[in-house]
């Protein structure tokens, strides 16, 4: 693959960064980037790989689903964290995005390493964990954290009754700060990025109805939360409209 | 708890009416019956950490193939496969090969007469009783009458369905015994499975907290 030493401080429109970024430059090449000069061979967009070697112990890697959100937020990450960590930025973009002017493309000044690699914006936030890991199968981190590029609502801690005293974060990069020197110690096998109750994270779960809640809800802990029947899925939302008329109309 | 449709009613056992689709996807990529599958927590948004122990404790195929149907037309998989965070990345709950799933039904843009609308709950209850084999039950409105119109096809042998874990062979040996049962090497037959689950991921069903983990 032909060195890209004049763009490595460069982002994709030419804007010099001072973060220490590594491009696949395939990756450009499959959107048509580098222009006609270059001798890169077409490859598959669904082909990458970071590294072709072993990493230390307790190296953690994470892998960001980025579209166009703003990912500002990197550089609050701490400096202290740069060494054991890769920032491994799965750019989910179309070419026609790339002109968009709400579509944030700036990456933030930071000591951090961070790699870019450009996807054809198909598959979510959910294909990214296991596009990655079909790519680095043989020279996994000790630990990898998937996150999306955007601040999941989820990871705060405004929507938890404030009796409860949830370790929220307000920003990805407080999910870091926090959360790697965490794994490092601790060597979870797999663990939520959610708010924390007594050392608990917060997970949830669909639910089989909405009737009768509070009952439903009587013996959960505080640790446990849950979506309504139908709010996330499409065929339960036809279901249960269903089941509500004959439930109270019909029966 | 009873969920009432025009033509039956269905006994919350075997929560027909739940997230459809994650029971479907644990059906294909498990191969367990989603008739008795219970929904439980899991992480939303699909931000995790995750060791590299538990990466490599499924074979490399596995995490190839989930990421080709993640990557597929089918974008319903996405939303289900957010759900299985924690199947797939912190159980020993066994998987079935990729090469042996079976297409998910849900993404069968020729079969699904569940997302039409207006929808038809009727014919969406007669496409799952048929297509996931579960107990079929009729009921009769006025005296709620529960009635058993089939055998059941009680436990998933990985690639199908048998009555028990002892049809499951089916002379075919241990590789038609997977799913809801094991092959015992002692006595060459197909038993019951018993847990195979991890014991962090047992302790979550039971008491749904989470493992014990940060601070």
């Amino acid at each position: 693959m032909r060195k890209l030493a004049s763009n490595l401080n460069l982002d994709h429109k030419g804007n010099r960064l001072s973060s220490v970024v590594r491009i696949f430059e395939k990756f450009l090449k499959y959107f048509n980037l580098l222009g006609d000069e270059d001798e890169v061979k077409a490859a598959s967009p669904l082909s990458f790989r970071i590294r072709d070697t072993l990493v230390s112990d307790s190296h953690v890697d994470v892998v960001i689903t980025w579209h166009c959100e703003s990912i500002d937020w990197l550089s609050d990450v701490s400096p202290e964290l740069s060494s054991a960590m890769t920032i491994i930025l799965l750019h989910k973009i179309d070419e026609a995005d790339l002109s968009k002017p709400e579509c944030s493309l700036k990456i933030p000044e930071t000591t951090l390493e961070i790699i870019l690699v450009r996807l054809p914006n198909k598959g979510r936030d959910t294909h990214s964990p296991f596009a990655y890991i079909s790519n680095h199968y043989e020279n996994l981190a000790s630990f990898t954290i998937f996150l999306q590029a955007g601040y999941h609502w989820t990871v705060g801690n405004d929507w938890v009754p404030s009796e409860f005293a949830a370790r929220g974060f307000k920003s990805n990069a407080e999910v870091l700060n926090y959360f790697v020197p965490q794994v490092v110690g601790l060597n979870p096998r797999f663990l939520p990025v959610m708010p924390i109750i007594d050392g608990q994270p917060i997970l949830f779960v669909d639910r089989d109805t909405n009737d009768s809640k509070a009952e439903q809800d009587k013996d959960d802990p505080p640790t446990l939360k849950k979506f309504d029947a139908s709010a996330h899925d499409l065929v339960n939302r036809y279901v249960s409209r269903q089941l509500y008329h004959y439930h109270y109309y019909l029966v | 708890m009873i969920f009432y449709t025009n033509t039956s009613i269905f006994d919350s056992s075997l929560s027909l009416f739940s997230p459809i689709r994650v029971r479907e996807t644990h059906r294909v990529l498990f191969g367990t019956s989603p008739c008795s599958f219970q929904t439980f927590p899991f992480a939303p948004g699909f931000q995790f950490i995750v060791s590299k122990d538990a990466i490599l404790a499924r074979p490399k195929v596995v995490w190839e193939g989930i990421a080709g149907l993640a990557y597929s037309d089918c974008t319903d998989f996405g939303y289900a496969v957010e759900r299985l965070s924690i199947n797939l990345f912190n159980s020993t709950e066994t998987i079935v090969p990729p090469d042996r799933w079976t297409e998910l039904l849900y993404c069968n843009s020729e079969d699904k007469p569940y997302f039409n609308e207006p929808f038809d709950a009727s014919a969406a209850r007669e496409f799952w009783v048929e297509k996931w084999q579960c107990e079929r039950q009729i009921v009769s409105f006025g005296s709620k009458e529960k009635k058993s119109l089939e055998a059941v096809k009680a436990v998933s042998c990985g690639g199908h369905f048998a009555p028990t874990c002892g049809d499951c062979p089916q002379d075919m040996g241990e590789p038609w015994c997977n799913g809801d049962c094991e092959w015992d090497d002692s006595t060459s037959k197909c038993i019951n499975s018993p847990s195979l689950v991890h014991p962090a991921y047992t302790n979550l069903i039971k008491f749904r907290p989470f493992q014990s983990v940060v601070e």
